[in-house]
């Protein structure tokens, strides 16, 4: 039983044009302590899978399970703030609010105090490899990689063992993207945390502890 | 292929493209019937300014108004004073009047439109003296021996011989002194007819010795006792004039000679030598079958040469060279005089924009033209003229106080008639030239000064004006023909349509700004697309601007056809209701005198505005949507240079908690973005408020301009030029409508002091002279009130008086609170001139004659300066101790000017006539409310333009707030998406976004409600600010609550 579990998920959405099977009858399960890549060619279904186990919907079939219990039976938001983070490919920070405030974002949703969140942040920030001068700074007057480190920062700081990554070296040059891995790396095995990252990119996904391949929203290996 | 492919790209956005369709279909549509509306009020009105014309006589109030042909100094006097009037804004032509005397051989006069009817010259004959009977008192003790007592149907008569008579006295006629006949003078006969007998009583004629018995009823002032008192009346024959045969007319204008006339010296002294014949000027005052009595007249007042003289044959020089032959002549020729008047706007002359004139042929001259005049119907039928035809003219000259007292000039013209006018009564002989023609200066002579013609538009404001520089007696009138009610309805129209018109351009360009922006501005991505595939920017622009081109012409093609087919129904509606809102009630104002014109409105409409709006609004979608072209274009351009990010300066924010801290570092840190919000909202609300604040201030005016207003009324004469000597037998009866206060009246009698007055013989003749002269007397008004006095009921200035120690005009309302102490005598106010004319100062007492009263003792408490000739006394109403049968003037106001239109429809109701009617009754009732009405109704539409006006634009602005919010909020779902997909709760994101709009919101709104504050002092002005924030918060709640139900996987798909 993993820290995260698909059972026989399935996911079908419709378009203004077309009704779409994203997913169809996926089982799977991710342990902590160990880097997962979910890859696939373009609408296999990965970043719909990704959703799912980031809370962002329900499956319209089979359950999402995280430590047994399935996201339908959960406050979807609860669970995002609580058991899940999410680094995405576009970093999605906010853009007004500065590198320290974007990390502390989580934690004061969480109930952490300002000060508290500020002083979490700076040791964040340090750990993801940026310098405290950033701290003060807005994500638009930083680099791609160091955008993505922020992000990362983000995300230890809900303070969950799950980590979601969406395309998280998608947009950043081969040394930023290896140096991401190996903080992703990191996490997972030095820390415990299940890292499942969503990747088209074969040489990341040969990096990760074990591959689930997509095709045509359905589990092929 | 390319402008293919745009424009179904544009189109199968079905949902946005039907609505933008409909949107620019419908402000096509508005835009259009706005400027139909607009062009065809402008149209009309400036039609109707052709057609009417509106004038302002300048009148001097004199003594004689308003007789046209009176010599009255003062008038003279106060043309002298008048001031440019040229120069009055408003005044498009001001003309002092300017008419003479002409005659042309061959053309007479009709009867009765000749001066001097009545004027005589002529040799009489066989005159002899005339006797009339005349009565005396004579008492009982004085009674001579033989008299004769006339007593019910007998009498007694003491006869020649002696013998004391009772006899019948007259079964066929009564016992009056008409029974005592001249049958043949200078025998008085006693008919009895039931004995058959003629009694020649002559001998008692002569001695005068009948007499009528009576009994007066009595009162002994000692006692108090009252008791019957005896008297007789006796008869005698009293010279009276003369009789004469007529043997010559030098001048009578019949023209009859060899008939009896009887001559009344009047007062020339005409004592005629017996068997002499004598020539005399003077005039007829009485004609009978055979004949014809004349008053014996001096040439002029203060000429000393006598009005007779004797001749012995018609030989004598006095028949040919004479004063009396060269009045005979003036008579002769002042009788056939035309009336030549001068002006460069003939049109706009009283007769002829009244209505009473008009053209039956031909034209009229035109200004500065000469060698060319008009003529009167009967002056081209007498002397056979017809447009083409000259007419011929010897100029004459009048002299100072007879205008038609005419004196050969050496100046002749030959004009051409040009136009030929139709013939009214009082018109008769009347020729009209352009000033260019420069007639002989003549005195002035009536009591019209002057005639101003007005720009239609700005009448009443040139009027004020005019009145404000007129001196004291001169009276403004206007005459718009119904301009200003005729208008009214169509400039009310005419500024709804402009409102419309801007209200349309407006939304045309939110409209179109946001068409452009989401068809073009928003098209990056196609952009990106196109941009990578290598496609030329004109293939771009032409793939961009297609779609919009079609979408955008269709909308318009329909909303320009659509607004030609309704067009002329619309408009239709639209004037029949302004006409309904706006119709001007103007019955019984002095801003409504005289005829009415009635224009016939042009019926079609124009279709030009529709084409015009259609391409306006198309050319403005395409310059929108080229100009967002660029914008859609720049985004796929790498910028020049860096970007300029500034830090924040303090670092990391632990400011606030929750929602509230991101909103407020989200608000602190938004840029541009946080700037347009306060912007839109502080230009929008501020704008909501200053028509909301300006519509107040036209709302306070109309309520202050109606508390203050003081509105009066009078009587007046049925062409409202009048207001006093008029007769009103009830003038309190207005006062039943409870609406009126403060009636003063005034009625008038003829006064003069006792020794003024100089001796008339006692009969007929000196009595009517006596009357003639108490006629020309000045008069003691009574009134209650010094406003309705005819010294100052034309002038809205109060009389300035000098009053005499413990007086003011309350006395004339409560002359019991003064007159202690003054029992019996009367308290008066006279003019100066009077005084030192007279000899008394304030306080002096002294006694005045009236016919009706008699002696009156007053005493002047009062003194006033006159700007006329009559010098009357002012005494309180309540002073004249009689009935008053009828008044001669009354001046009224009203309670409130709030009752002004309850007031006219009481007046309607009361079938009171209205000033021009000239099928209603004589005397009419006017309201000077002229300047109010026309202020009042110039508010009241603006006001209802502002409530047409203010929703719409209320409703603009606000969907206008509700789109920027909804822009605003939707520029964020990126922020949304990351915020959810924190976990944060629905209620926290909504906060974060709410909160921070609102703030921004609000900032913009206060400042616009405290600047408007500040600057009106109207607290009102906040609810556009509330309302503004209101439709702007909902746009901004709906945006956040509809991007809350888009599912956070798709927001972040699409977030970028």
């Amino acid at each position: 039983m993993g820290v995260l579990e698909l059972r026989d998920v399935s996911y079908t959405y419709q378009t203004q044009y077309q009704k779409v099977e994203a997913l169809r009858n996926i089982t799977a399960s991710f342990d902590g302590g160990k880097v997962y890549a979910v890859v696939g060619k373009s609408g296999s279904g990965k970043t719909t899978l990704l959703s799912l186990l980031a809370g962002l919907d329900l499956p319209t079939e089979g359950e999402v399970l995280c430590h047994d219990v399935a996201t339908s039976q959960m406050k979807l938001e609860q669970y995002r703030r609580e058991q899940v983070a999410v680094i995405y490919q576009n970093f999605r920070l906010f853009p007004l609010l500065t590198v320290a405030e974007n990390v502390m974002y989580p934690m004061e949703l969480r109930g952490t105090s300002p000060k508290e969140a500020r002083e979490k942040a700076k040791i964040l920030v340090e750990k993801v490899g940026l310098p405290e001068t950033v701290l003060g700074r807005y994500p638009t007057m930083l680099s791609g990689g160091e955008q993505q480190r922020v992000a990362i920062a983000r995300a230890l700081g809900m303070d969950t063992k799950i980590l979601l990554a969406d395309e998280p070296t998608g947009n950043l040059d081969t040394a930023n993207s290896e140096n991401i891995y190996s903080i992703l790396q990191s996490l997972a095995h030095d820390d415990g945390y299940c890292v499942i990252i969503v990747t088209h990119d074969r040489t990341l996904a040969q990096k990760a502890d074990d591959i689930l391949e997509l095709k045509d929203g359905q589990v092929v290996k | 292929m390319v402008i293919r492919n745009g424009i179904l790209s544009t189109v199968r956005a079905r949902g946005r493209t039907v609505l933008f369709s409909l949107l620019i279909l419908l402000l096509t549509l508005s835009l259009s019937l706005g400027m139909a509306l607009w062009s065809y009020c402008a149209q009309t009105l400036e039609a109707m300014d052709q057609a009417y014309t509106s004038i302002a006589l300048v009148e001097h109030m004199g003594e004689n108004y308003p007789d046209p042909y009176a010599a009255d100094d003062t008038a003279r006097q106060s043309l002298a004073q008048l001031g440019d009037y040229s120069q009055v804004p408003g005044v498009t032509l001001w003309e002092t009047t300017d008419w003479g005397v002409a005659l042309s051989e061959g053309y007479q006069r009709p009867d009765g439109t000749i001066p001097y009817e009545n004027q005589v010259v002529l040799a009489v004959f066989q005159i002899t003296q005339k006797y009339v009977q005349e009565s005396f008192t004579i008492e009982l003790e004085d009674l001579p021996e033989e008299y004769m007592i006339r007593e019910g149907p007998t009498c007694t008569v003491k006869t020649k011989e002696g013998m004391w008579e009772d006899i019948q006295y007259y079964s066929l006629l009564s016992s009056r002194k008409e029974d005592v006949r001249v049958v043949a003078s200078p025998r008085l006969t006693l008919i009895d007819e039931t004995r058959d007998i003629t009694l020649d009583l002559s001998w008692m004629e002569e001695a005068g010795n009948v007499f009528d018995r009576g009994e007066s009823y009595e009162t002994d002032p000692a006692t108090g006792e009252s008791y019957w008192e005896e008297y007789f009346l006796g008869y005698r024959q009293a010279p009276a004039g003369y009789t004469g045969i007529i043997g010559k007319n030098l001048y009578s204008y019949e023209g009859k000679s060899g008939v009896l006339v009887e001559i009344d010296p009047g007062d020339s002294g005409f004592v005629p030598e017996p068997g002499k014949r004598y020539l005399l000027h003077g005039e007829l005052y009485d004609s009978g079958s055979s004949s014809r009595a004349i008053r014996v007249t001096e040439f002029y007042e203060g000429c000393d040469q006598s009005p007779w003289v004797a001749f012995d044959n018609y030989d004598d020089p006095v028949f040919t060279d004479s004063i009396f032959t060269e009045y005979a002549q003036k008579y002769e020729l002042g009788n056939n005089y035309m009336q030549v008047e001068s002006s460069d706007y003939i049109a706009a002359l009283e007769p002829f924009q009244q209505g009473t004139l008009y053209l039956t042929d031909g034209r009229y001259p035109k200004a500065g033209e000469s060698g060319v005049c008009a003529i009167t119907q009967d002056i081209a039928k007498q002397l056979n003229l017809k447009v083409g035809d000259t007419i011929s003219l010897s100029m004459m000259q009048s002299t100072e106080y007879d205008p038609f007292a005419l004196g050969e000039t050496d100046d002749t013209r030959s004009w051409t008639v040009v136009g030929i006018v139709n013939q009214a009564s009082g018109y008769e002989g009347r020729i009209w030239v352009s000033r260019g023609e420069d007639l002989p200066q003549a005195p002035l002579f009536g009591y019209l000064l002057g005639r101003a013609v007005l720009d239609n538009n700005r009448a009443v404001e040139a009027v004020d004006q005019m009145e404000a520089m007129a001196p004291d007696g001169v009276r403004i009138t206007l005459y718009d023909q119904g301009y200003a009610a005729a208008a009214q309805p169509l400039q009310a129209m005419e500024s709804t349509a402009q409102g419309v018109t801007f209200a349309s351009l407006v939304g045309v360009l939110a409209v179109l700004c946001l068409f452009a922006f989401l068809f073009v501005g928003r098209q990056q991505q196609a952009v990106d697309v196109m941009v990578s595939l290598g496609t030329p920017r004109g293939k771009i622009r032409l793939w961009l601007l297609s779609g919009v081109t079609l979408v955008a012409g269709v909308a318009v093609l329909v909303g320009m056809a659509v607004s030609a087919a309704s067009m002329q129904l619309l408009i239709a509606l639209a004037l029949q209701g302004a006409r309904a809102l706006y119709a001007a009630d103007r019955r019984y104002s002095n801003g409504a005198l005289g005829a009415t014109k009635e224009v016939e409105l042009p019926q079609q409409v124009p279709l030009w505005p529709a084409l015009v709006a259609g391409v306006v609004v198309f050319v403005a979608a395409l310059i929108l949507c080229v100009a967002f072209v660029g914008q859609a274009q720049r985004k796929n351009t790498l910028r020049q240079g860096k970007t300029r990010v500034r830090v924040p300066r303090s670092g990391t924010s632990v400011a606030g908690k929750g929602a509230v801290r991101f909103a407020w570092l989200s608000a602190r840190r938004g840029g541009w973005r946080s700037v347009v919000v306060p912007v839109v909202a502080l230009v929008l609300s501020g704008f909501l408020g200053f028509l909301m604040v300006t519509a107040q201030g036209w709302e306070s005016q109309r309520r202050s301009l109606y508390d203050n207003t003081t509105i009066t009324g009078q009587f007046t004469s049925a062409n409202g030029r009048q207001y006093t000597d008029l007769h009103l037998s009830d003038p309190f009866q207005i006062s039943e409508s409870g609406m009126v206060s403060d009636i003063q009246v005034y009625r008038s009698y003829h006064y003069w002091l006792s020794k003024d007055m100089p001796q008339f013989a006692d009969n007929v003749h000196g009595q009517d002279r006596r009357a003639g002269w108490i006629e020309k007397q000045e008069d003691m008004v009574f009134l209650n009130g010094f406003a309705v006095a005819p010294d100052f009921i034309y002038s809205e200035k109060s009389p300035e008086i000098t009053w005499l120690e413990g007086w003011d005009e309350g006395f004339l309302t409560e002359p019991n609170n003064y007159t202690s102490g003054m029992e019996g005598i009367t308290p008066c106010v006279s003019s100066t001139r009077w005084m030192k004319e007279k000899g008394v100062e304030l306080g002096d007492q002294i006694s005045v004659y009236t016919e009706l009263a008699g002696d009156i003792p007053v005493c002047i408490v009062g003194s006033f300066t006159p700007w006329g000739a009559a010098d009357n006394l002012y005494a309180p109403l309540s002073c004249l101790q009689t009935d008053i049968a009828d008044y001669l003037g009354c001046r009224f106001t009203l309670k409130s000017a709030y009752d002004l239109d309850d007031f006219r429809e009481y007046l309607a109701q009361e079938e009171y006539s209205v000033p021009g009617d000239l099928n209603g009754n004589r005397i009419v009732v006017m309201l000077n409310d002229s300047t109010f009405t026309q202020t009042v109704e110039a508010l009241g539409r603006y006001i209802t333009l502002s409530q047409i006006l203010f929703p719409v634009l209320f409703l603009l602005m606000g969907v206008m707030g509700f789109v920027v919010s909804w822009l605003m909020v939707n520029g964020r779902r990126m922020e949304f998406a990351i915020m959810r997909g924190l976990g944060a709760s629905k209620k926290r994101v909504f906060g974060s976004f709410f909160l921070e709009q609102m703030g921004l919101c609000l900032m913009g709104c206060i400042l616009s409600g405290v600047v408007l504050t500040l600057w009106s002092g109207q607290p009102l002005v906040w609810l556009a600010s509330a309302g503004f924030a209101l439709f702007y918060l909902a746009g901004c709640a709906l945006a956040v609550r509809t991007v809350g139900r888009t599912k956070i996987f798709t927001l972040l798909t699409h977030a970028d």
